[in-house]
């Protein structure tokens, strides 16, 4: 099993900044879609174990919506974005321009709409990493799902043939008053590409890695 | 005499990034703060001739802290660079009078035109 790397504080804060932007970007494209401010709160990083997403989500029985993409190109991994389930009906409801609490359930309609957010969300947050890291990165359309955070896990898991053992979690919160809208990017990638990574992000400070 | 600017970012790793693009492109002085507040006290402090102000920061965010600096000196040099793309954000920052805003991701030589534009070309070594 592969270890969750351990990185400097200074390399954490990077990947932080780093999902940060991604998240900001994210926002600016989500804002456009719904024609609304929307302000994003410091997102926190953790680096964790795939298994152990359950609990940071709130327990494996915990329901969710999951919109899960495949990443291809310079390395292969996938992006996970996360909603508790009352959550994602307060974001149908804003993606439909409806009344706050509207939605009581997903309809498929509703399951297309979170899966063009999905779309501009993940693609645009992937592109603004890249941008940064200089990777080539793809990313697939968007499966959308909406079950027990254990089993969505373990959905995207088996479809990606997920060999990782750990990702980088951002958890985000959306402001956009006055609903406040809280969701996790989970960015599952090897070990390899974490080393990648902190490798451009040494070289930026420019300074060349030890060790 | 080298112009001196502030960097206002919580995020360490951006602003000794920051750092590093501002001493290639000839200004080597520069001084930090982690937040709003923090950028407030050492501006007054220390009178830079620009402020590179990110918006996402705990404690006190990047619009505040523009304001409150605003309120303090309404002809200080600030330029935003931050993530925060959406276009109400741009209107408030060019309304409260901001000289250049940036979106993270950039590309370097992005900070260095706009400084230029704003405040001169930095001093280059002669080699």
């Amino acid at each position: 099993m592969e270890k969750v790397p351990r990185l400097t504080w200074l390399e954490r804060d990077a990947l932080r900044e780093i999902a940060s932007i991604g998240a900001g970007n994210a926002t600016t494209a989500l804002s456009k879609l719904v024609k609304r401010r929307i302000d994003v709160v410091v997102p926190r990083l953790s680096l964790v174990e795939l298994r152990s997403i359950p609990e940071v989500m709130g327990g494996p029985e915990k329901m969710a919506t999951a919109m899960y993409s495949r990443i291809t190109g310079d390395t292969s991994g996938s992006l996970v974005v996360l909603f508790e389930r009352e959550s994602s009906y307060l974001v149908v409801d804003i993606l439909k321009g409806n009344a706050l609490g509207t939605t009581k359930t997903l309809t498929p309609e509703d399951f297309k709409s979170l899966e063009e957010m999905a779309v501009i969300l993940s693609r645009t947050f992937l592109v603004a990493l890249t941008d940064f890291l200089g990777l080539k990165l793809e990313i697939s359309d968007p499966g959308v799902a909406s079950d027990m955070v254990k089993s969505l896990m373990d959905t995207v898991l088996t479809e990606f043939a997920i060999k990782s053992d750990y990702a980088m979690l951002i958890k985000v919160e959306f402001e956009s008053p006055p609903v406040k809208v809280g969701g996790h990017f989970a960015l599952i990638f090897d070990v390899t590409t974490i080393d990648r990574i902190t490798k451009t992000i040494h070289e930026k400070l420019g300074e060349k890695r030890t060790g | 005499m080298a112009q001196k600017i502030l960097i206002a970012d919580d995020s360490a790793f951006m602003r000794i990034y920051l750092k590093r693009i501002l001493a290639e492109a000839g200004y080597k002085d520069t001084i930090e703060s982690a937040d709003g507040r923090e950028m407030l006290i050492r501006y007054e402090q220390e009178r830079p001739d620009l402020v590179i102000l990110d918006i996402i920061m705990p404690d006190m965010d990047g619009l505040e802290a523009l304001h409150e600096l605003m309120r303090l000196d309404p002809k200080v040099n600030v330029v935003m660079v931050t993530a925060v793309g959406q276009e109400y954000m741009m209107k408030e920052c060019n309304k409260a009078g901001v000289k250049g805003y940036i979106v993270k991701p950039f590309k370097e030589e992005e900070i260095a035109e706009t400084l230029v534009k704003v405040i001169g070309p930095g001093e280059r070594e002669v080699k």
